[in-house]
């Protein structure tokens, strides 16, 4: 059954809810697209090589890219956000209320092993993008190949511009980093 | 901080229009509302009236080309 409705009232709004709505709806957005562009490069997978274990190990690879690549985006602003703070969000953050001295130590410990495991999660995306990307490249020497290769490079590539993100939010936290040397001496 | 356009429909819901574009000449809209984010929907706008799109294969069309110009 058809669901309608009408529109009451249209407001312009620049308030903090309203953005994280928006941030919350882009985040599902992306996510949705994600799953169905991985679906779609599944298929096209499927007419290449028609082997299906392949043809999972790849989808969850680029599904898997895809994601960190969303979740980067959306720390990556959310961080962008802590580190140009507002008088207003100063005087209503609970953490001023500790000593600067305390904050930079946890801040430390902590940012240091974030980094760690950043740097390792990109270095193994990197290698399973290139993978994926050399087995594209193997698969265009195979003959009668689909023309759903096309499509599928085009998807690969913007897995490639999602992990272009998560090296956005791998260079927050170096800065974050940078920034709390900074402070310590 | 960006312009956000929120709207008040009939079910006194308020929703933010995350995202907009016009599909085989119609404009479709992807609406959150404010206080549930879990509560999302893709409608068609014809003026003042908004369409639940339900059908999956356009559902999923709208997906894509709405996350492309959202990015």
């Amino acid at each position: 059954m058809e669901e309608t409705f009408t529109i009451e009232k249209v407001e312009r709004k620049t308030d903090k809810k309203v953005q994280r709505t928006r941030d919350m709806g882009t985040v599902i957005l992306q996510l949705s697209a994600a799953t169905i562009s991985a679906a779609s490069a599944c298929g096209c997978l499927k007419n290449m090589f028609d082997n299906e274990s392949l043809l999972l190990q790849i989808s969850v690879g680029i599904c898997g890219i895809n994601m960190v690549g969303i979740f980067a985006q959306y720390f990556t602003n959310f961080m962008e956000e802590l580190k140009h703070p507002t008088k207003k969000d100063i005087e209503e953050n609970a953490l001023t209320k500790f000593t600067i001295e305390k904050v930079e130590k946890v801040a430390d410990k902590e940012v240091k092993k974030t980094k760690t495991k950043a740097e390792r999660l990109l270095s193994s995306l990197t290698g399973l993008v290139l993978g994926t990307m050399a087995l594209v490249c193997a698969g265009v020497g195979i003959p009668n190949y689909s023309a759903n290769l096309f499509e599928l490079i085009s998807r690969l590539f913007g897995s490639l511009g999602m992990l272009a993100r998560a090296n956005r939010l791998a260079d927050c936290w170096n800065y974050s980093t940078e920034e709390e040397k900074q402070r310590v001496k | 901080m960006e312009e956000n356009i929120v709207l008040t429909l009939n079910d006194k819901k308020r929703y933010v229009i995350v995202a907009r574009t016009v599909y085989d000449s119609k404009e479709y809209l992807y609406l959150v509302d404010i206080n549930n984010n879990k509560n999302f929907m893709f409608c068609e706008l014809e003026g003042a009236k908004l369409t639940k799109v339900q059908d999956t294969e356009l559902l999923s069309k709208l997906v894509i080309e709405l996350s492309q110009k959202n990015n």
